[in-house]
């Protein structure tokens, strides 16, 4: 009975101690509004239509390439990134990085940037693979660059590792992991292209994969420490978000399809990001092979897509635009070719002076680089 | 990596194997062969494998373990030697419902099988303050070791000492789950000693029962 007595002063005064620390802690989700959005009217005419493409670096050392990724510097670089190895999940992937300078115009030799080996290294656990990567610039002239890795099984163990860059890619800070699922920390991914807060805060898209598909927003704060996790969807099997801003709350996400049968891209409009209540996806008029799509906002002309529009295969490439991003109508077709081709994973993103940045995956073999204006979209065939 | 992860990992790792061998010598060793096997296990845990080393390869696979679990395993390894009590069945019954509730409301939402997800209240101090209050109502109810629990959690969350920003993470982990559920259904269906030693005294051991009388 002693003990017990003892024992419950122990643990009380335990109890108080811990309380004394929670006090002063209080959340305050109202800091972090609003998103970062670039009204289009403020973008700069553009003169003559363009339209140039090209193979970003060579990729001798790297039979498969897949998931490129881009970011836009304020001095005018490019950055991209890729996963490349013998194959797709082969323990000798590793993520390469590639640099287009604003004057020369020129892709730099590719270089890795993340290991396998220098990541497990780097978190001190056993990494069987790595994956996707998303390269972001914030507006401090900080560089993310987001990439998955799994420990075991296929890509649903996946967990999302970072690391950053204060000096536009020339180094890098060691491998971080975030924790976003608390079974074992597996299956979240990313593709989407991340947003910025005024705030200095990072919403980074992801998704869910194991037994159910669902899209999901990180928050990330400027210090990349995990501030919140929110759900966006869970109905539909619909995996890689790809998050566009309405204002400095409402977002438009558009998802990949994955499943067997009627496959269309996917939509839903969520007036507060940070406050999100469950709105229904709905489909759009553009059929999807369950394969990735990349959507932007159209200086004031809505939205710009592109994705391969076929029920099945990836051979063909296109750009889309819509109004409400519902209904949808292809203006170009970037790619064409026989069915086994693969052009696939897209990711769009548009530059300071309007114009656009597009790299995709080229039959998994090369990663291709295309740029154009706004003058070349409106001169749609 | 902070060093916290890391002595959190090798800490994970000794105490994890120390248990699976308690567990397997079912107190056949004496107590000095049990500390030689943890510091055998200390050690081990250091020794390289590929890029990292062997507490780090099974943290891959295991995941980051919980604060409850790594108090609960050091625990069993103070009860082997007999420093601390083991606790009353009915203490442990509730203390693994408890962890077995936790588990029915986090992992089928999380895993998108509800449409709200119960782990995005982790993110909340709001939580830490609830789990506190549960950590009181245990010490209040005798149930002090589970209160204890609570409280390191949500002391260990507060310092930072897992890569997670998330209390779910340091509160529940899927082994403290399945661990909770096995042993409640192990308590369900194991023999009762007393009613064993009962028959035993009446009829002698269960294979002479069953012999005829007459015999």
């Amino acid at each position: 009975m002693r003990t017990n007595a003892g024992g419950a002063i122990w643990g009380s005064l335990f109890t108080i101690c811990v309380a004394l620390l929670l006090i002063d802690q209080r959340d305050d989700p109202e800091f972090i509004f609003p998103i970062s959005f670039a009204a289009p009217e403020h973008r700069a005419p553009d003169t003559n239509p363009k339209f140039e493409a090209a193979f970003v670096g060579s990729h001798a050392e790297t039979p498969s390439v897949h998931a490129g990724t881009l970011t836009y510097l304020k001095n005018g670089s490019l950055l991209a990134a890729w996963f490349g190895g013998t194959r797709e999940g082969a323990k000798d992937v590793s993520i390469y990085f590639a640099r287009r300078e604003s004057d020369s115009q020129q892709w730099s030799a590719p270089v890795v940037v993340a290991s396998r080996e220098q990541t497990t290294q780097e978190l001190n656990r056993y990494i069987a693979k790595l994956g996707n990567p998303i390269l972001f610039a914030d507006s401090r002239g900080r560089v993310w660059l987001f990439y998955v890795t799994v420990s075991f099984g296929g890509w649903s163990g996946s967990s999302i590792t970072f690391r950053y860059s204060d000096d536009d890619g020339e180094s890098w800070s060691g491998a971080e992991r975030l924790v976003t699922s608390p079974f074992l920390n597996v299956s979240t991914l990313v593709k989407g292209c991340p947003l910025e807060c005024k705030s200095g805060h990072i919403l980074l898209p992801v998704y869910h994969e194991f037994l159910r598909k669902c899209g999901e927003l990180l928050t990330i704060s400027p210090d990349g420490k995990l501030v919140s996790k929110t759900r966006l969807s869970a109905t539909h099997r619909a995996i890689q978000p790809c998050v566009v801003p309405l204002n400095e709350k409402a977002v438009r996400v558009f998802y990949r399809q994955n499943g067997l049968a009627d496959r269309m891209v996917l939509t839903q409009q969520i007036p507060n990001v940070f406050a999100p209540a469950s709105t229904a996806l709905v489909a759009t008029n553009m059929v999807n092979p369950d394969a990735a799509v990349s959507v932007i906002r159209r200086n004031n002309k809505g939205f710009l897509m592109v994705c391969n529009p076929l029920d099945s295969g990836r051979h063909k490439l296109s750009l889309a635009t819509s109004n409400d991003g519902l209904s949808w109508q292809v203006i170009h077709e970037i790619e064409n070719s026989a069915s086994p081709s693969e052009f696939s994973y897209p990711y769009l993103i548009q530059g300071t002076l309007g114009e656009y940045h597009l790299i995709y995956t080229w039959n998994r073999t090369k990663m291709r680089y295309a740029f154009f204006n706004e003058r070349w979209l409106e001169n749609a065939p | 990596m902070s060093s916290a992860f890391w002595i959190w990992s090798h800490l994970s790792f000794v105490l994890l194997a120390a248990n699976f061998l308690l567990l397997m010598q079912q107190g056949r060793r004496g107590p000095r062969a049990r500390w030689a096997s943890l510091s055998v296990l200390a050690f081990l845990g250091l020794l390289p494998v590929g890029h990292t080393d062997v507490s780090g390869f099974m943290l891959a696979h295991t995941g980051t373990l919980c604060v409850p679990i790594l108090i609960l395993m050091f625990r069993e390894l103070l009860a082997a030697e007999g420093l601390v009590p083991s606790q009353p069945l009915h203490i442990q019954r509730n203390t693994n419902l408890f962890w077995l509730a936790g588990g029915v409301l986090l992992y089928p939402a999380a895993l998108g099988f509800v449409a709200h997800d119960t782990y995005y209240f982790g993110y909340n101090s709001l939580m830490g303050w609830c789990v506190l209050g549960l950590s009181c109502v245990a010490m209040l109810c005798r149930h002090q070791v589970l209160g204890i629990c609570l409280a390191a959690t949500v002391l260990a969350h507060q310092l930072g000492l897992q890569e997670s920003p998330n209390l779910w993470d340091y509160l529940i982990d899927p082994w403290l789950w399945i661990a909770a559920a096995s042993q409640l259904i192990w308590m369900r269906f194991k023999p009762q000693p007393q009613k064993i030693h009962a028959n035993f005294v009446t009829n002698g051991p269960p294979a002479m029962a069953i012999l005829p009388q007459h015999r």
